[in-house]
Order: C-alpha cells, then sequence, then structure tokens
C-alpha cells in the first residue's frame, strides 16, 4: 500500500486530565512525521467519558496528578477500548503517570490503587521527587539513539517478568527502583517518564512507533531537532 | 508604625540592604531589590514584620497577572492615599525594599508557594486571588498542592481579612471555600485545562464556555459580588461603570474588576479606583511600546500556557512582526515542555522570530505546528533588521529581563 492511501489515526487520550507536561506534543509528533512520509495522518482526541475507538494505530497517554491519574485508570477501565484496541495490535506511547496507571498498582492521593494491568509493572512512592534532565541509553529498542527528555514525578516503578526494560540511565533518575533502568516496553507499548515531550527531542522513537504499525519508513532529516538534541545531551552532561 | 518607631535592628537592616541594593544596581544587576532585601533578611530575620506591623497590607497572588494586579491595587488605592508596593519581585527577599517605604498602605505581590509564609508575617488585611494554572511545574511540581497549601492557609488566619477571589477559578474558589465573607469576583479566564477536575470530589467536570462551571457534587461556582458584561463593571449596592483600562486583552480587563474590588474593600470609592486602574499603560516594562531601531517594538510577558492563551489573541490582532524569546532558567521553569500545551498553529501564515536560550525548544514546536520561523541568536539585532513596521515581542520571565536590559528600558 503507498503511503497516499494509508490513513493513520492517532488516538490522544484523555489530554485535558493527564496532559500537564505538554505531552500532547507526542500525539502532534506522529501525526507531523507520518505526513512528512506522504501518509494522511489524523489525530483523534478522545475525552474522558467518551467512547474509546479501537482501531487507531497509536495510542497516547500522557502525565498528570494524583487525583487525574485515578481518574484516567476508572475512565479507561470502564471504556475497555484501549485493551481492546492493544489486542488488535495497536502500539501505545504512555509517559509518566500514564505508565503508571498502566501498571499492576500505582501510588497516589495517599493510598495504593490498581491500575489497568496491561503493562508488567507496579509504581511506589519516592521520598523526594525526580525532576531535572533525564537521559537514556534505550537497550530495549535496539537500532535508537540515546533518548533525552525532563523527568518530574514522585514514582518508584519496579518491572516484573513480563516487562522489559526501555532504557538503562546514563543521567537522572529514570524508574528510580535502584536497577538503573528507565521506561518500559511490553509488545507493542513503550512507556517513560520522560516529558520534552519525548517524541519532539526522540523522533527516532516516534518513527519506532509508526514502523510498528506502518512497516519500515524512510528516513527524515531533522536539522533541527539535531541540533536542539546536541544541545540538550550537552546540558546533561555539565 | 512610621518609620521612627521600628526596632534599630529594622532600621540597621532596612539601610544596608538599600546600600547593597543601590550597588547592585549599579553594578547592572537590576533593581536590586532582591539582594538588598536579602541582607535585611539576614540582619532582622523579622524585617517583614516590623517593616509592615500597624500598616494595612492587601497581598496578590496567583499564577498569573500578580505583577499587573499589584500595579492596578496599588493606583486604585493612590486615588486617596500613599501607597507603596513592590514592582515584580515576589519572594521574600524582593520585598524589604517596598516594604520600607513611608506609606499609608502597602501593596505586595507574593509568589502562590510563599503565600503562607508571607501572610502570617504580614498578617494582610486584603487578600487578592487571581488563579492558579501550570507554571514552573519543576519547582510547584503539582498545582493542586498549591490549592492545598492554601487552604490550610485559610484555617490558620486568625486576624480580621477580606479575601477577593476569581470565582470562574475552580481551583481558587476550592482553596477558599471554607472562609466566610470572600469578596468573589467573576474576572474570566480563557484557560480551563487546569480545571478539567473538580477540585472538591474529583469528578471530571464538563466544561462549557461561556457558562459558569458546576459540578455533580453540589460544588459549583459561587455567586459573585462583581462581574463583567463586556466592559461594563458590576458591583456591590447597583454599582455599574464602564471599565477601559489601557492594558490589553481580556485577561488585564478581568486584573481591572479583580483590583477594583479589592479597592472597594479597602473603602475607595469604586468610580475613582475605576479611573485609577484605567491609566495604568505599563507594568515594570510589561506591554510597554518601546523604540527599537525604529521599529515600534510592545514588549508582553508570556510564561505559561495560560497567559500564553492570552497573548495570542494579541499576537493575532496585530499586523506587526512577531519575536518570541524562550528560556528555562530557574525563574522561568526548567522545563519548556509547556510550550506543547500553546495552540502556535494558530500563526500559521505569519513568520515568528525565535530567539532566548531555548530558541531551539521553540523552532521544533513552531515546524511541527507548520509556523514559519527564523531562529536567531541575537533578538535585537533581528529586529533593527526587519523591514518597517511594529514588532511584537513575547518572551519569559527571563528572557523579558534580558530584552529589558538589552534595550536599555528602565522598569
Amino acid at each position: 500500500m503507498s503511503p497516499g492511501e494509508r490513513s493513520v489515526r492517532i488516538v490522544h487520550l484523555y489530554p485535558t486530565i493527564l496532559g500537564l507536561y505538554g505531552d500532547r506534543g507526542n500525539a502532534l509528533v506522529l501525526a507531523h512525521r507520518a505526513r512528512r512520509r506522504g501518509f494522511r495522518a489524523e489525530v483523534l482526541v478522545v475525552a474522558h467519558g467518551e467512547v474509546i475507538p479501537v482501531d487507531g494505530d497509536v495510542y497516547v497517554l500522557g502525565g498528570g496528578e494524583d487525583v487525574a491519574q485515578i481518574a484516567a485508570t476508572d475512565g479507561l477501565r470502564s471504556d475497555g477500548g484501549l485493551a481492546r484496541a492493544l489486542g488488535e495490535g495497536a502500539a501505545l506511547l504512555a509517559v509518566c503517570a500514564g505508565l503508571q496507571v498502566l501498571g499492576e498498582t500505582f501510588s497516589a492521593s495517599g493510598s495504593e490503587v490498581q491500575g489497568l494491568g496491561l503493562l508488567d509493572v507496579t509504581t511506589g512512592r519516592r521520598e523526594v521527587r525526580a525532576v531535572g534532565e533525564l537521559v537514556a541509553d534505550p537497550v530495549g529498542i535496539p537500532g535508537l539513539p540515546l533518548l533525552t527528555g525532563f523527568e518530574n514525578h514522585g514514582g518508584v516503578t519496579t518491572l516484573g517478568p513480563k516487562a522489559t526494560t526501555l532504557a538503562r540511565v546514563v543521567s537522572g533518575v529514570g524508574n528510580g527502583d535502584g536497577s538503573g533502568t528507565e521506561g518500559a516496553v511490553q509488545g507493542r507499548i513503550v512507556a517513560t517518564y520522560l516529558h520534552g515531550p519525548v517524541l519532539a527531542r526522540n523522533p527516532a522513537l516516534a518513527d519506532h512507533l509508526l514502523a510498528l504499525r506502518l512497516g519500515p519508513l524512510e528516513p527524515l532529516s531533522d536539522p533541527t531537532v539535531d541540533r536542539l538534541r546536541a544541545e540538550r545531551l550537552a546540558a546533561a552532561s555539565r | 508604625m512610621s518609620s521612627s518607631g521600628r526596632p534599630w535592628r529594622t532600621k540597621v537592616a532596612v539601610a544596608v540592604g538599600q546600600g547593597a541594593g543601590t550597588a547592585s544596581r549599579w553594578l547592572g544587576r537590576g533593581h536590586g531589590s532582591v539582594i538588598g532585601g536579602r541582607i535585611a533578611m539576614l540582619i532582622d530575620p523579622a524585617v517583614i514584620e516590623h517593616l509592615t506591623a500597624g500598616r494595612p497590607v492587601t497581598i496578590v497572588s496567583g499564577t498569573n497577572g500578580k505583577t499587573t494586579t499589584t500595579r492596578l491595587v496599588a493606583e486604585a488605592l493612590r486615588t486617596e492615599r500613599v501607597v507603596a508596593s513592590t514592582r515584580g519581585a515576589n519572594m521574600p527577599q524582593g520585598m524589604v525594599g517596598a516594604l520600607a517605604a513611608e506609606a499609608d498602605e502597602l501593596v505586595l505581590e507574593v509568589d502562590e508557594i510563599y503565600l503562607p509564609g508571607v501572610a502570617a508575617a504580614t498578617k494582610p488585611t486584603v487578600l487578592l486571588l487571581l488563579n492558579l494554572t501550570r507554571d514552573q511545574l519543576d519547582r510547584i511540581t503539582e498545582i493542586r498542592r498549591v490549592a492545598e497549601l492554601w487552604r490550610t492557609l485559610m484555617t490558620d488566619i486568625t486576624w480580621p481579612l477580606t479575601v477577593v477571589a476569581n470565582a470562574d477559578d475552580p481551583l481558587v474558589a476550592w482553596s477558599v471555600a471554607t472562609l466566610p465573607g470572600v469578596v468573589w469576583v467573576s474576572a474570566g479566564g480563557r484557560w480551563s485545562e487546569d480545571a478539567a477536575l473538580c477540585p472538591s470530589c474529583g469528578r471530571v467536570r464538563s466544561i462549557e464556555p461561556g457558562r459558569p462551571w458546576h459540578c455533580a457534587c453540589g460544588f459549583n461556582r459561587p455567586d459573585v459580588a462583581w462581574w463583567l458584561d463586556d466592559h461594563v463593571l458590576h458591583g456591590p449596592d447597583g454599582f455599574v461603570r464602564r471599565l477601559q483600562p489601557r492594558l490589553p486583552g481580556s485577561f488585564n480587563l478581568g486584573n481591572a474588576a479583580m483590583a477594583v474590588a479589592a479597592a472597594a474593600v479597602r473603602g475607595v470609592d469604586p468610580h475613582g479606583a475605576a479611573a485609577g486602574v484605567e491609566a495604568v499603560h505599563d507594568v515594570a516594562g510589561r506591554y510597554a511600546t518601546v523604540n527599537v531601531a525604529g521599529h515600534a517594538t510592545r514588549l508582553l510577558l508570556a510564561k505559561n500556557p495560560a497567559g500564553w492563551s492570552e497573548t495570542l489573541e494579541l499576537l493575532l490582532e496585530s499586523r506587526g512582526s512577531l519575536v518570541v524569546c524562550i528560556n528555562a532558567r530557574s525563574a522561568d521553569g526548567t522545563d519548556p515542555s509547556w510550550l506543547w500545551d500553546v495552540p502556535f498553529e494558530r500563526l500559521a501564515g505569519r513568520t515568528v522570530i525565535a530567539g532566548g536560550d531555548r530558541r531551539l525548544d521553540l523552532a521544533v514546536r513552531l515546524e511541527v505546528a507548520g509556523v514559519a520561523h527564523i531562529v536567531v541568536d541575537d533578538v535585537v539585532a533581528a529586529i533593527a533588521a526587519l523591514p518597517a513596521g511594529p514588532v511584537e515581542v513575547a518572551a519569559t520571565y527571563t528572557a523579558f529581563h534580558d530584552l529589558l536590559e538589552a534595550l536599555h528600558v528602565a522598569w
């Protein structure tokens, strides 16, 4: 199928409650990079309470505060569309609070909350919040360059046997459970603590998510992003 | 208390602090108010308490519009009284200079997080609360936490205090909901992305533009004493007056309404207060129009998505060239991810000059938004090189002050 005939559907879940740190940019970057390759692309924004379509290509979940996290978990569970879409081969990028709600349990508003159980991780609470630039080597997705972004979270995430590490921390905190890992990969789920938003600063990760659905993609030239990455990586190593 | 009645330690603290502030200004390091205040607080840790004792204090806090509204309140009160106020410094170290002035009344801008401490030290008569939205999340971390801090403060109030609050902001309303006698103002606000959840019960609320917010749990927008009907301000006792601030934008109309309400609480005639508020045309360099190599250049401060939702309207109304400067130093917040919460797509068809420390983050954002842009190292030189015509500059906090310095604008 030529790109022109294939329409790419990005589903941005609950941006008004999970979208605190500019994570909506991830949906914009996915659509932008698909379009630059000649695909038709649309970003479908789904608000809490609306029906989640199951025919999306890449789903995007962002970060947010405790109360929002609990509301999002309830909404995603009662709708069920995200789990069905993943069962049908969709890809999912989950950031920060989004990572936590996918897991088995997480901690919010002072209690342990049952997550969606779509990702084999559990998240407890950190004593000191992790805030700052984060650089990590994406060992979980071979061929990707270093990941760069900004973390701002109070979670300690431990991976279970079904999840693999997304990346090894070069500088910053990441999952923060003492293993030196950052994020998780399980099937077509990519989960990370990186804001920035992560796909704007790491377009190779955006292309990886698109390729999971579209097959191999032609490379794009990104001189501005290359300069931004060089600047941020240099700043983090100072 | 007159200055002669202050404890000797306070007098020494102020004198030494002012000396350091003068030296700092002389060295070209800005107002000098922060360094001066820091030294004064080292000499007399209770300097703020001592300087405010016996004088009515109005405190202005919130995420956006603090500096502007502080100035508007000060001008409203000045129509009848001698008033001293802060000029942009909003943490305790920066306030000492303003507090040391001879004045009947004081108006202080206070950072959201520092509010409980400063309120306890200064025992304000009026507390003006504007809005709570995402800003400097590396420092503030969660907006809910600020609302909780404020809510705790309200239970700790032991002195006579009137809160004047923006009823249109659910988080502000929740933070003072336990306090009786709040003077509610409908000051509006375009940005609603941080109010999608009911602060009281955690339910997801439906947001209907133009309608007062409400929730199934019964936590609804309070009935207001002051409201705007387009440009007409309505207040208690049948007060009605057209309000035409010289400051641009609907946001400043709301700020002006809040200022008039606060001045009325202080016993100032609201008609006179409104006239005082209307006359303000720039605030600490913000909204000022300066000449840059022949270009009439308007300076706008925009530091977070809520502020930008107002600033974008001003840029869209303008036919001028557009310059945006983004820094991410500690006073700006060190994470500029929020650039992706700003609908820059609306500037499609215009060309933006991108400057500031984080111009590359901005450039990537504009690229995805489909907005033509030019990345420049030197913004002033770039403005000078533009074809004839007006220029609009929007900058984050430290980028704005860098620019004032580069343009030799006094503030």
